[in-house]
């Protein structure tokens, strides 16, 4: 079972990452405390995984067969490449290390499912996208909505108090359904956990990943998006929970980052149709070639060289 | 949630109310001295000094409530500090209210009854602005829509009392046969510091603007 262990390294990492993305905003600008956040992410995150957490993890775990070996080789490489490419201030997506790790196992061994290989492609182009849409006629409907029916301060404060706190909730839910196929989706492929009991361990491992250490990537990340209005971070970051909860229905991780960049966008794009920060698309282009470039090399050369000694 | 978040910020907004009207009855009681000292009434306008004095206390112990219970989380941060800076300039008004009384309680200035009406005027006009400013603070918790309506108003009472404060002065150092230069200058403090009260009011309402605008999406 210790070989569980590398998709629990990388359920905690990806808690204490990701969490920033849904609560971040409500921290940084104090409409939500730190450990209150950290305790509604986790068991909503929890809770996620639990009811609609199977989808991805199917998704993931037909891309290449795997053994239990395999299915340790492809974590511990996706949380190694996570360490590394996060260390060099390269963007990174747990998603996209996971996919280049197991694209590794999969073309050194009995081969890849291209079909769901392509599902998963045309979701990561399609996450960013599909957040900026939904934001932008978020922003569109609920800036009117409101603008009509809040009528004082006072008023005005409670719906946005509320939104952060749903919002966050919701956004830990969507990260729990969406992100636990990261974690333990090979480990079922290979037959070591039930999808019950990978949803179980998976949900736990990010839950205690946003507890223990997403403070930091909380506050940093919470600072980049309060530079806008309040009701603009509250829309991107409903943006990014509606789009990560979707693409869980499709049964495909996408990373969170991207959506709510893809959010930010959608947000700006209603003041002015340029505000398409060029720079942060190179950003996201650079983390969808170097993770899973990364991935996949890593994974290549530690599955030789355990074929090499085993 | 709503609910109690609502509720916990509902006390907050009453007080915020009470500062204002605070702020309002000083500026009432410094014209009411003013009017007291043009018509010789030296022991009533000392009396209603002390009272400006009173006042101001009371809405300054008011404003440091609403600053130690705001800060304890209540509305949006932005919200907040913009609230908190607005309550600031809302008690700069009793404050020049105050300076008024203080001078006039030391000075005792012998205003010559050929601007009297003219101060007088002033008086109803800085009245008439601090009402309205009293107004713009409710309209932030219950219409936000008449926010803008009651600052413009706010700054046209201003500009009214600029006016009236420029030719008050212009009849002082032109127009008036006084003897003593110290005797102007004592006048044109007077007519400063009666004018300076709508001043800080119309910085209220530029306060009391940006909260209006930062409520749109």
């Amino acid at each position: 079972m210790f070989r569980l262990l590398s998709g629990v390294y990388l359920g905690w990492g990806l808690g204490a990452n990701d969490a920033a993305n849904v609560f971040g905003t409500a921290v940084a600008t104090r409409v939500v405390p730190y450990r209150r956040a950290v305790l509604l992410t986790s068991l909503f995150v929890l809770i996620g995984a639990l009811v609609q957490g199977s989808r991805g993890m199917h998704t993931i775990g037909a891309l290449a067969d795997m053994d239990i070996n395999t299915a340790f080789i492809s974590a511990l490489a996706a949380a190694l490449t996570i360490n590394a490419l996060t260390f060099l201030s390269i963007p990174v997506s747990t998603s996209q290390a996971l996919v280049g790790a197991i694209l590794a196992v999969g073309l050194t061994g009995s081969g890849v499912q291209s079909g769901i290989l392509i599902k998963v492609l045309v979701s990561w182009i399609a996450s960013p996208l599909a957040a900026a849409l939904v934001s932008y006629f978020l922003y569109r409907t609920l800036g009117s909505f409101i603008e009509v029916r809040v009528s004082s301060i006072s008023l005005w404060s409670t719906v946005m108090k509320s939104g952060y706190y749903l919002a966050g909730i919701y956004g830990a839910y969507a990260l729990g359904a969406n992100n636990v196929a990261n974690t333990t989706a090979v480990f079922m492929d290979a037959g070591m956990v039930s999808p019950l009991q990978g949803a179980l361990i998976g949900g736990i491992a990010i839950g205690i990943g946003a507890l223990t250490y997403s403070r930091r990537v909380m506050r940093t990340v919470g600072r980049d998006i309060t530079r806008m209005s309040e009701f603009a971070g509250l829309v991107a970051i409903l943006g990014q929970d509606i789009t990560v909860h979707f693409f869980s229905w499709v049964g495909v991780p996408v990373s969170t980052s991207q959506a709510i960049v893809g959010a930010v966008m959608g947000v700006g794009l209603v003041k002015s149709g340029r505000s398409i920060n060029y720079k942060v698309v190179i950003k996201i282009l650079l983390g969808w070639l170097c993770t899973p470039t990364a991935a996949f090399i890593l994974a290549f050369f530690m599955l030789k060289l355990y074929r090499t000694i085993f | 949630m709503a609910f109690i978040i609502h509720k916990k910020e509902k006390h907050i907004v009453e007080m915020i109310k009470n500062h204002a009207h605070t702020v309002v009855e000083t500026v009432y009681l410094v014209c009411r001295a003013l009017e007291l000292l043009m018509a010789g009434k030296q022991a009533e306008y000392t009396e209603i000094t002390k009272n400006v004095h009173i006042k101001e206390h009371e809405a300054d112990i008011i404003q440091r409530d609403i600053d130690t219970e705001m800060f304890g989380g209540a509305f949006m941060p932005s919200i907040r500090e913009n609230l908190f800076i607005t309550v600031d300039t809302v008690d700069k008004v009793a404050n020049r209210a105050e300076k008024l009384g203080d001078f006039l309680t030391l000075i005792q200035p012998d205003v010559p009854k050929e601007i009297r009406e003219n101060i007088r005027k002033i008086c109803e006009v800085t009245c008439r602005c601090a009402d309205s400013m009293e107004d713009a603070v409710i309209s932030l918790f219950e219409d936000i829509q008449n926010v803008h309506e009651d600052t413009v108003q706010i700054e046209q009472y201003e500009a009214n009392v600029d006016k009236l404060a420029w030719r008050a002065l212009d009849t002082v150092f032109k127009k008036l046969e006084i003897e003593k230069f110290s005797h102007r200058m004592m006048l044109r403090e007077m007519i400063i510091h009666l004018s300076s009260i709508s001043n800080k009011m119309e910085d209220a309402a530029d306060r009391i603007d940006i909260i209006g605008l930062r409520l749109k999406t």
